[in-house]
């Protein structure tokens, strides 16, 4: 590969090698930014991408040729696309989002209201996936060293293996029929209370705490064949020390590092579980928006959903170089 | 499918890959048999029938148009299986074009690429499905599409991951270096390399389609009746579970079923691409090789050596150690009946070439061998404390105040989350009442004396940000912390440069000149260890076959083995028209068992007795101690090694 030394280039290299967090936070910034215009992108170029004609597909079949041309006009779709595409993105700056097809309420009304109960779901299944799986997985990641408890080992792998194959849908309507329906120990359905959140949150997190808490065991044997805690061995420190100062703080970088994706997943989940217990979620307004067509609105939930989720990887990155600077210092 | 033959043939080689191939091959066959044999069946309404619990006519009953919920579940079969199949083969073969694509592009276009890659596979899979499914509509085709078109960033990622870091490995600069055209690279070099974990991946993306299918289904969004399939069926069951369970029952544990398959089938090939990653058999093997009889090994031969320099002042004695390891065939022993002893302050080197058991032998004295390792030893005792069961409890302060050890990388040995200051100070703080303050000028006083420039700084800096002779020195101090008594250095100075190296090594010299530190240091170079030792220790192939001071090892070295590494030795007085001389033949391997002397099949002085019985290590004209029938004797017959030389 051959170095190609501009002045402009290097003055750039020097100034990220003094300035390794400012570098930092400017790549992720730009990397945010043109993220969200991707975004607003792909949503907009969504109704051009339907095949044949959008607008026939919108008003449905047994729509007369004058309601699909006005359709067609209302919707801007008469056109030229660059000028739909400064519209869309004007709108889009002003936290315009477009009215719904089905109720003709403003989108960001829509989803200012479902919101909440999404983010209620996914922020208590993220705390409760992490505040088990951890702990679990260093646990029996620890107590299976070296091949140790192999009883232990191979039920845990097959335990963690089942729960993470099944769907959450299923979980999630067995725990509504045995503690809604059968024991009526727990609402179903609604969000009148916290109660009504606790088994659509259980349902969401099975799968997860699963799989995490399998990363979080192997990351615990990897850790735990490192050098650096036989060093901390031969200081003959206690072994709930060596646990606390020298295994954990490496185990939770990378619990850190998995949990950006691992909430993506369970925004997903929470489609699906949403709508087992009918929670008035983002998750129930955009499958009803896929089944009816109603574009505005999808179009809106994945650019908020998507932005929520930049958000928070761009935040768990910036928490990760926190704790373990050299992801960002050795750059 | 060149590529998944091999695959096959692999997992043929175990008794869980024959498992994992005869269970998907099972669903293969009810797959295909299935829809031929009951489909019509299966498909027809009995209004007599309808919503029945089992029976023996229908063993999970029936649904609400009289069908046969288990005849249905088993036709189900070929469409769930053939939906995630398509959708995987989507995935993979688009995800991998891409990421290759990626990988090849240079400058801003890969930048771009990879950035695009990165935000796909951020953004929620399950939306990215629907958004798709926004697009091209509902039903079977478009879902198979949509779910295949989610898992096409998860595959670009993991091809540009793993092709960049075979594109940076040696054979790939090898095979570009000679000219290799980038077709032949991409065909020959790189895919054979990515494709094995591209495959296991596509086991795991198959259960993953499984589940986003059936979710799909779920939402209204997947199959449409009269098609359907294991979600479509598990939906209708889950709709009327509360009037009978037992339409769910068969779905649900055939889309659980399936997907733990092929997680099984993906681990099982995991396992025998990268056999090094599962140890776990061998292990097993260890403890049941444990349980079943305690290590039993010949008498030592060597003891002798060390009752004869007993003495209760000395720092270590160590009589009869063996090192064990388990393997298939039984226990294998790397160190074999090593016996010595350290008086305080002394310097004794270890000296032997890579699996000679030097190592080992010093992680012994250490006390830091732990499962599966095997140690047993007649005597092992440290500063007075017996390290024969492990290391007490009670024994942890005292081994802490009179033991430090510091290890061959010194980027391997730091913890690279905490700081210099924390990882100094964490032993004297634990052992001691030593207040923060007090613990940290300690580490200063320490790090300025191995030579370390603006030691406070340094105490708050990562060990990345030190350099390697910088992080060694911080290992020495942090080893000095405790005033110990000894110092055990294995191979300290290898992972560093010549000057770096003789930089640690003059350290080494004068802190055991402004100290009583005995030190016992590891190291494959005679040289290293004639520099800063005052005795060397000889190992060949598990054994100690010479114990010597260093001030005689050049005109008395008495082994053929030491006698051999000191003519592999350079230095400036060697004729250089004269090669350097190599020892021909290999040391035996730890698990091979010769009955007499180890080093018989390389010596050039080998004679009759030397292939049965193994020589003790015994001391030679009152000097120092060998094991050898025939050592070589500088005054009575400098000429008998000779022939060797020539």
């Amino acid at each position: 590969m051959s170095q190609v030394t501009v002045p402009g280039v290097r003055a750039a290299k020097n100034w990220v090698s003094a300035h390794p967090w400012l570098a930092f936070i400017v790549r992720r910034a730009a990397f945010l930014v043109v993220s969200v215009l991707a975004l607003a992108l792909a949503t907009f170029l969504m109704l051009q991408l339907i095949p044949g004609d959008p607008v026939t597909r919108i008003a449905g079949e047994d729509a007369t040729p004058q309601s699909i041309e006005q359709l067609r006009r209302e919707l801007g779709l008469d056109r030229p696309l660059w000028e739909q595409f400064t519209a869309y993105m004007g709108n889009l700056l002003t936290g315009d989002l477009g009215t719904s097809f089905q109720n003709g309420r403003p989108v960001g009304e829509i989803i200012a209201d479902r919101l909440p109960v999404t983010a209620t779901l996914a922020a208590c299944s993220v705390a409760l996936v992490l505040l088990i799986s951890v702990p679990a997985g260093i646990l029996i990641g620890s107590m299976t060293r070296g091949g140790r408890h192999r009883a232990t080992e191979s039920s845990f792998v097959t335990s963690t293996g089942i729960a993470a194959a099944i769907p959450d849908f299923v979980a999630g309507t067995l725990l509504a029929l045995v503690f809604g329906v059968a024991l009526r120990w727990l609402p179903v359905g609604g969000v009148g209370t916290a109660a009504a959140f606790v088994l659509p949150v259980i349902a969401l997190s099975i799968r997860p705490v699963a799989v995490l808490s399998r990363i979080i065991r192997m990351e615990t044997l990897n850790v735990l064949s490192l050098e650096y805690i036989r060093t901390a061995e031969s200081k003959r420190l206690p072994p709930m020390r060596i646990y606390r100062t020298h295994v954990l703080p490496n185990v939770l970088t990378a619990a850190l590092t998995v949990t950006g994706l691992l909430l993506g997943g369970l925004i997903g989940g929470a489609v699906t579980v949403e709508n087992v217990f009918a929670l008035p979620g983002l998750g129930t307004v955009v499958v009803q928006a896929v089944t009816v067509r109603d574009y505005p609105v999808i179009q809106g939930v994945m650019i908020v959903l998507g932005i929520a989720v930049l958000l928070i990887n761009t935040f768990v990155d910036a928490l990760v170089a926190l704790l373990d600077p050299r992801s960002v210092l050795a750059n | 499918m060149s590529i998944l033959a091999p695959v096959i043939r692999q997992l043929t080689h175990s008794k869980r890959g024959r498992a994992a191939i005869a269970a998907v091959a099972a669903l293969i066959v009810v797959a295909v048999i299935a829809p031929e044999l009951w489909g019509t069946h299966a498909a027809t309404p009995d209004y007599t029938a309808t919503m029945q619990g089992p029976s023996l006519a229908h063993p999970l009953g029936t649904d609400e148009l009289g069908r046969d919920n288990l005849l249905r579940t088993l036709v189900a079969t070929r469409l769930s299986l053939v939906m995630a199949l398509s959708a995987s083969v989507i995935g993979l073969s688009a995800g991998a074009v891409l990421g290759a694509l990626v990988t090849l592009l240079r400058g801003g276009a890969r930048r771009v690429g990879l950035g695009a890659i990165g935000l796909l596979v951020m953004f929620p899979s399950v939306l990215l499905t629907l958004f798709i499914i926004a697009i091209v509509g509902s039903g079977t085709t478009a879902v198979v599409i949509a779910v295949g078109a989610a898992l096409i960033p998860e595959f670009a990622r993991l091809t540009v991951t793993l092709s960049s870091s075979v594109v940076e490995r040696d054979f790939m600069l090898a095979a570009r270096t000679l000219g290799v055209s980038p077709r032949a690279l991409l065909s020959r070099h790189l895919l054979p390399n990515i494709a094995e974990t591209l495959i296991v991946q596509t086991t795991v993306a198959f259960s993953v389609s499984l589940m986003t299918i059936a979710a799909l289904s779920f939402l209204g969004l997947g199959v449409q009746a009269p098609e359907y399939d294991w979600g479509l069926l598990l939906v209708r069951g889950l709709q009327t579970i509360s009037v009978t369970p037992f339409a769910a029952v068969g779905p649900s544990i055939a889309l659980v079923m399936a997907s733990l398959v092929f997680t099984y089938l993906g681990e099982e090939m995991g396992k025998s691409f990268n056999p090094r990653l599962w140890t776990r058999s061998v292990l097993h093997e260890n403890r049941r090789a444990r349980a079943a009889a305690p290590v039993t090994t010949t008498p030592s031969v060597h003891a002798r050596a060390v009752e004869a320099a007993g003495s209760d002042t000395d720092l270590v004695r160590v009589s009869g150690l063996h090192v064990g390891f388990p393997s298939g065939s039984g226990t294998v022993h790397p160190v074999r009946d090593v016996s010595f002893a350290m008086a305080p302050g002394e310097a004794v080197g270890i000296v032997g070439e890579s699996g000679s058991g030097k190592s080992l032998t010093a992680l012994a004295i250490s006390g830091l061998l732990d499962d599966p390792a095997l140690v047993s030893a007649d005597e092992l005792r440290v500063a007075g404390i017996d390290l024969r069961d492990g290391v007490r409890r009670s024994d942890r302060r005292a081994l802490a105040e009179k033991v430090s050890v510091v290890f061959q990388d010194p980027a391997a040995s730091l913890n690279p989350a905490l700081r210099i200051g924390a990882q100094m100070t964490e032993e004297i703080r634990h052992h001691r009442t030593v207040g923060a303050s007090d613990a940290r000028s300690r580490a200063v006083a320490l790090l300025e004396r191995v030579g370390i420039p603006s030691p406070r700084a340094r105490l708050s800096d990562y060990p990345h940000q030190l350099s390697g002779g910088m992080r060694q020195r911080v290992m020495i101090a942090a080893g000095l912390m405790m005033t110990p008594r000894l110092l055990i250095a294995d191979e300290p100075t290898t992972a560093l440069d010549v000057t770096v190296q003789a930089q640690v090594l003059q350290i080494l010299r004068d802190l055991r000149a402004d100290q009583e530190l005995a030190l016992l240091f590891i190291s494959h170079d005679l040289a290293v260890v004639a520099d800063v030792c005052e005795r060397v220790l000889v190992m060949y192939a598990g054994t100690i076959v010479e114990d010597i001071p260093v001030a005689d090892i050049v005109d008395g070295a008495a082994h053929p083995y030491t006698r051999a590494l000191l003519r592999a030795l350079p230095d400036m007085s060697v004729d250089r028209e004269t090669p350097l001389q190599g020892i021909p033949g290999a040391p035996p391997r730890p698990d091979e068992t010769v009955s007499g002397c180890r080093y018989a099949a390389r010596c050039p002085i080998v004679q009759d007795i030397c292939r049965t019985t193994a020589p003790p290590l015994v001391p030679v004209a009152g000097r120092h101690d060998v094991a050898c029938f025939f050592p070589f004797d500088p005054i009575n017959a400098p000429e008998a090694h000779d022939d060797a030389r020539a």
